[in-house]
């Protein structure tokens, strides 16, 4: 997949080398020939650690597990997600996406296991490099598009505010105005900009694109890969696999709280001769 | 980051509180000028005179009063609008948005007990500023004696006898510090009650912050009666002869502060480390 060149030129801040080119490696390999199992069979493990990582994961999850109260949202999940790659978290309602980027993004706390950002439990220094999209609005009604700005330029130091008022130039979205007065997708679209404005290591987008009509759907997966660093990684959530499908190099499969499947993507394709969303729909109709 | 975040809480708070307080100061106005004219109608003795006096400086009286709540109100909305802001850029939507943002537990709770207290001191200020205000109307701007005023009689309550009665002045300014201490553990208490309603309940957290606050509240109340009682009581039997009472007073103000203090700090301690450890924003 070529990466587009970050625009403004500018290196991300840890000034990391480029991770080298080509997948990593899978870890569910059938059969060749062998017809694709919906979903893998009972007996195959789920994956080992992904091992040969020249640097060190942005995202690492051991045993990670969320309960709330009787309901295991999460469970035991093991997972290592690379530098420089757009990852897709993709599962049916209820998998536990949401939780398992909350639980990175430091907004739950784990029941068991650990999640680790560049090696650190989430907090303080993990905040300062992770860029966190929530599923809804979680802007004060009253504030403007211009003090939503002001905001993340006073908070992160990676923020590029010339970047944020671009994009938001590009959208018509009048800087003035007050957030309440926004549509809902103009409101996603104002959060997108200023969460893809920074130059975060690791970007959590929870469903960016749920809410939306399919053509701002494209805009906005069309605004990520465009304004996303080589060093960066993004963990996107979502179950419209169709629509992300093309700029995915990895995915997660999540099903019933626990991992299915980690490969890339082109390994499905290559492998099994079908589409992520065919395989998605395969494997988790109802 | 504490100076940002505290920026962000006072421009939030103002949002709101700011035209509270206008009004509040609008309200006292209106009470000063009921009371001026009530006071100055009282003149006339006999006949209809003194019966359209009478009917005026009750008139007048009743305008008092209702302005006078009025201001007072401004306190309470006060206290609720702070613990609004608070547990809404906690523990709702705006959650998603401050708990992740590169700041410390402790930056978070101190940016938000800083800006809390300033618009109660605000408060305060507006407050006994219009009593006073009213006070002298009241009395047609002849009284100059500090112990007639409201907000003396006011901040004797809060705490004035730690100096034992020995000037108006110090009563006042011993109210005054006793003003400061309660309000502080009260809106401490009120963070820490509804930080553990988020916490520890699943629904109904607001409900659940306010249960805990009325039963934090009640309990510390119980314990101070309980200490205040022994103190005064240990002193009264204990030889202070005739100072019993100014002993005893002296006493129980000092240790209420000492107390409230201590709470404060408590709760303090536990609004962090239950924000940095515990909250599950779901």
């Amino acid at each position: 997949m070529d990466y587009p060149t970050y625009p403004y030129g500018q290196q991300a801040p840890w000034g990391a080398p480029p991770m080298p080119g080509g997948p990593v490696p899978g870890t569910f390999q059938p059969a060749p020939g062998a017809p694709v199992p919906y979903p893998p069979p009972a007996n195959v493990r789920p994956l080992p650690p992904i091992v040969e990582q020249p640097f060190e994961p942005v995202l690492e999850c051991r045993a990670l597990s969320k309960r709330f109260g009787a309901t295991t949202a999460l469970g035991a999940v093991t997972l290592t997600v690379p530098r420089g790659r757009v990852v897709g978290l993709l599962g049916p309602n209820g998998s536990g996406k949401t939780t398992l980027i909350k639980l990175a993004a430091g907004l739950l706390q784990p029941t068991d296991g650990v999640v680790l950002v560049r090696g650190a439990a989430p907090g303080r220094s993990t905040k300062a490099i992770v860029s966190y999209l929530p599923e809804r609005p979680y802007f004060a009604a009253s504030m403007k598009v211009s003090e939503t700005l002001r905001f993340f330029e006073d908070f992160y130091a990676d923020f590029d505010r010339r970047l944020a008022e671009d994009m938001l130039a590009r959208l018509s979205v009048p800087v003035n105005a007050q957030m309440a007065s926004l549509s809902k997708g103009t409101k996603e679209k104002v959060q997108l900009v200023l969460v893809m404005a920074r130059h975060a290591a690791l970007y959590l987008l929870d469903e960016p694109i749920g809410g939306v009509d399919p053509a701002t759907r494209d805009y906005i997966l069309d605004t990520i890969i465009a304004n996303y660093h080589r060093d960066s990684t993004i963990l996107l959530s979502t179950h419209l696999v169709a629509d992300v499908e093309r700029v995915l190099d990895e995915f997660i499969f999540l099903q019933y709280g626990t991992m299915v499947m980690h490969a890339p993507t082109e390994q499905m394709r290559a492998q099994f001769g079908m589409s992520l969303d065919d395989y998605f729909r395969g494997a988790f109709r109802c | 980051m504490l100076g940002k975040l505290f920026k962000y809480d006072m421009k939030a708070l103002s949002r709101v509180l700011v035209p509270l307080h206008i009004a509040a100061a609008a309200l006292a106005l209106v009470a000063c000028v009921c009371g001026f004219v009530g006071f100055s109608a009282g003149g006339a003795s006999t006949g209809a005179a003194a019966g359209f006096s009478e009917a005026v400086t009750v008139s007048m009286l009743v305008a008092l009063a209702f302005s006078v709540l009025g201001v007072f109100s401004a306190t309470i909305a006060t206290i609720v609008v702070i613990i609004h802001r608070f547990y809404k850029n906690l523990f709702t939507d705006e959650g998603y948005l401050t708990l992740t943002l590169p700041v410390t537990a402790n930056q978070i709770v101190l940016s938000k007990v800083l800006a809390g207290l300033l618009w109660l001191l605000v408060d305060a200020l507006v407050v006994l500023g219009s009593a006073l205000a009213v006070s002298l109307a009241a009395t047609g701007f002849v009284n100059a004696s500090i112990s007639d005023t409201l907000p003396y009689w006011m901040l004797s309550a809060a705490g004035g006898g730690l100096f034992g009665g020995s000037s108006a002045w110090a009563s006042a300014l011993s109210g005054a510090v006793g003003a400061a201490t309660q309000g502080t553990m009260t809106l401490l208490v009120a963070y820490a009650a509804f930080t553990l309603g988020a916490v520890l309940a699943s629904r109904h957290k607001v409900a659940a912050g306010i249960g805990l606050y009325l039963a934090i509240s009640w309990a510390i109340g119980l314990v101070g009666t309980v200490v205040n009682v022994s103190v005064a009581s240990g002193l009264a039997f204990g030889g202070a002869g005739p100072y019993a009472s100014t002993a005893a007073t002296m006493a129980t103000t000092g240790l209420s502060w000492v107390g409230s203090l201590c709470v404060a700090a408590t709760c303090y301690v536990l609004c962090v480390y239950l924000l940095d450890r515990k909250v599950n924003l779901a």
